[in-house]
């Protein structure tokens, strides 16, 4: 298997390569202020590293969400153009459930993004499965509901009064890596190409007022 | 010369679209996928929800212009793509996926202006004669450009507020027409007098600046005091008297910059092309005063793919090659 694995859906840009079975390469800017001028320069010259050509790919894995819609975009039109264009596999993992996996640890975590006004995406993961549904939801409310002995992951400094009774991941296991990645959508059923979209798990404001509208007609 | 095959890709707005075309003229697929049934519902275009939509149906569209075309993407010479102006978001969706396919498949990348496609609609249809002055109405711009020769593009006028078609859809909206307000201000036109007068922007003597936000407020000032006095306005002399002014503001610079320019031709280009009364009183003067008029054929005029394909010739044959770290630039210069 030769995979390609990215993930530009927060603030941070990762790149990885896989053969399924090991991470050949992987490389990640931590904060890239321009993810659409950086991916495709990036995946070349790693391509280039390890001598593999396009046409050699057999899989594309995509982080598809929740994220920063402009990030999610970026890459989900990346991957699935490159899926189509060469016939080849896509494969999304959830971005949740990406930086849960990167946390390296076992047991109870919950990976958190921070959407601001106290609220956040989250998803609770136990030895690696997903308990419940990912959602956008208040972080004060949904902290109650975790067991103690749960570790937090991602945009942790955000939210530091809600989550001090918690213990929090290090530092240097809260970014997303797409070597993780490459390794959790290796052995992963492919989605349909055309018809694959961000996981963006929430509406666009003027569609949710639209609709809010719709309701008191 | 062998005519190189280009495939083309167009989301600048609220249209995905991608063509083949061969040697800037011969176009083998034009496949548009339009957006405009979603953004009625908001009475204008949503940048967030264009930007879904362009992610949703990028890789059919691709793949229907290469069907259409009969061709493989290893057939194609090079990779081109709108890089501006227009919504970032969306662009980002086209220039994002017409890297991965120069990357995927070792092709050149070809960045093109979004008004350069416009213009070069027209070669699509007719041969171009320079040196020739190019009118361009839409919803996000009108603009005077001289171009001396092919490929070299001199901007002598613009808006200095609103564009023309903005003008339209604003006053559509005072109108309660619904979206696109304005080829139903075209319509209603048709059938109604100017009977209003209202104000021609003229701006400064020599200039070739345009400013619509005048007449746009006395379009509005008149509506809201006839619903004052109770009185009743007739919507089809309303819009012939707003599209009146629009058109003879536009026709009356287009034609003093051709003759002072010397211009071969007057070329007209954007979605207000396919405007009835633009049309009209275009054909009108350019008749009266001898000058050859290009207008694109009507399903030409609003955004499409073949058109970036169009005018992807000159940065083929020029060599001039966008790297994969091509941006989305909404603000780009035409130059």
């Amino acid at each position: 298997m030769k995979i390609v694995a990215i993930d530009t859906s927060t603030k941070q840009l990762s790149v990885a390569l896989s053969d399924g079975q090991q991470i050949l390469a992987e490389a990640s800017y931590v904060t890239s202020l321009n993810h659409a001028t950086k991916l495709m320069p990036l995946l070349e010259r790693m391509m280039q590293e390890v001598n593999w050509s396009p046409r050699d790919l057999t899989r594309i894995v995509i982080a598809d969400g929740p994220g920063s819609y402009t990030g999610l975009r970026i890459g989900a039109t990346t991957a699935k153009t490159l899926a189509y264009t060469l016939g080849i596999d896509l494969v999304p993992v959830s971005t949740l459930e990406l930086m849960a996996a990167s946390a390296g640890s076992t047991g109870r975590i919950v990976a958190i993004q921070d959407a601001r006004r106290g609220t956040g995406f989250v998803g609770f993961y136990e030895e690696g499965q997903l308990v419940g549904e990912e959602q956008h939801t208040v972080i004060a409310d949904f902290v109650k509901t975790l067991p103690t002995d749960t570790k937090i992951t991602g945009d942790t400094d955000k939210f530091t009064t809600e989550l001090q009774s918690f213990t929090i991941v290090d530092p240097a296991f809260r970014a997303p890596r797409a070597g993780v990645l490459a390794l959790l959508g290796a052995k992963r059923e492919p989605v349909e190409t055309h018809a694959f979209e961000p996981r963006y798990l929430r509406l666009a404001e003027a569609e949710a007022k639209w609709i809010e509208a719709q309701r008191h007609d | 010369m062998t005519q190189p095959l280009i495939l083309a890709i167009e989301s600048s707005c609220d249209e995905t679209a991608a063509a083949v075309v061969r040697g800037g003229t011969d176009v083998l697929s034009n496949v548009v996928s339009s957006q405009i049934e979603s953004h009625k519902r908001f009475g204008g275009v949503v940048p967030e929800v264009a930007s879904r939509h362009h992610v949703e149906r990028i890789t059919y569209v691709i793949d229907d212009a290469l069907t259409e075309a009969g061709v493989r993407i290893d057939e194609i010479d090079a990779i081109a793509v709108t890089e501006g102006p227009g919504l970032v978001g969306a662009l980002l969706v086209g220039v994002s996926a017409a890297k991965a396919l120069a990357f995927a498949h070792g092709k050149p990348l070809l960045g093109v202006h979004h008004i350069a496609g416009h213009i070069y609609a027209n070669r699509l249809e007719q041969e171009l004669r320079f040196p020739l002055v190019c009118l361009i109405a839409s919803g996000g711009h009108t603009e005077l450009i001289y171009m001396p020769e092919d490929g070299v593009y001199e901007v002598i006028g613009e808006t200095r507020d609103d564009a023309a078609g903005e003008a339209y859809d604003k006053v559509a909206r005072t109108l309660k027409l619904p979206y696109p307000g304005g080829p139903r201000i075209d319509q209603l036109a048709q059938t109604g007098q100017d009977t209003f007068h209202f104000p021609r922007i003229w701006l400064e003597k020599e200039s070739y600046d345009f400013s619509f936000s005048g007449l746009k407020s006395s379009v509005i000032n008149a509506v809201h005091n006839a619903e004052q006095r109770g009185e009743v306005i007739i919507p089809e002399d309303l819009a012939a008297s707003f599209q009146a002014s629009v058109v003879e503001v536009l026709v009356t610079k287009a034609i003093r910059a051709v003759k002072e320019k010397g211009g071969k031709q007057l070329l007209i280009a954007g979605g207000v092309a396919a405007n009835r009364g633009l049309r009209a009183g275009l054909t009108e003067a350019c008749s009266r005063e001898g000058i050859e008029l290009v207008i694109p054929p009507m399903h030409l005029c609003g955004d499409n793919a073949a058109m970036i394909g169009a005018a992807a010739i000159h940065p083929y044959r020029a060599g001039r090659q966008s790297t994969l770290a091509m941006n989305a630039e909404p603000g780009l210069d035409l130059k």
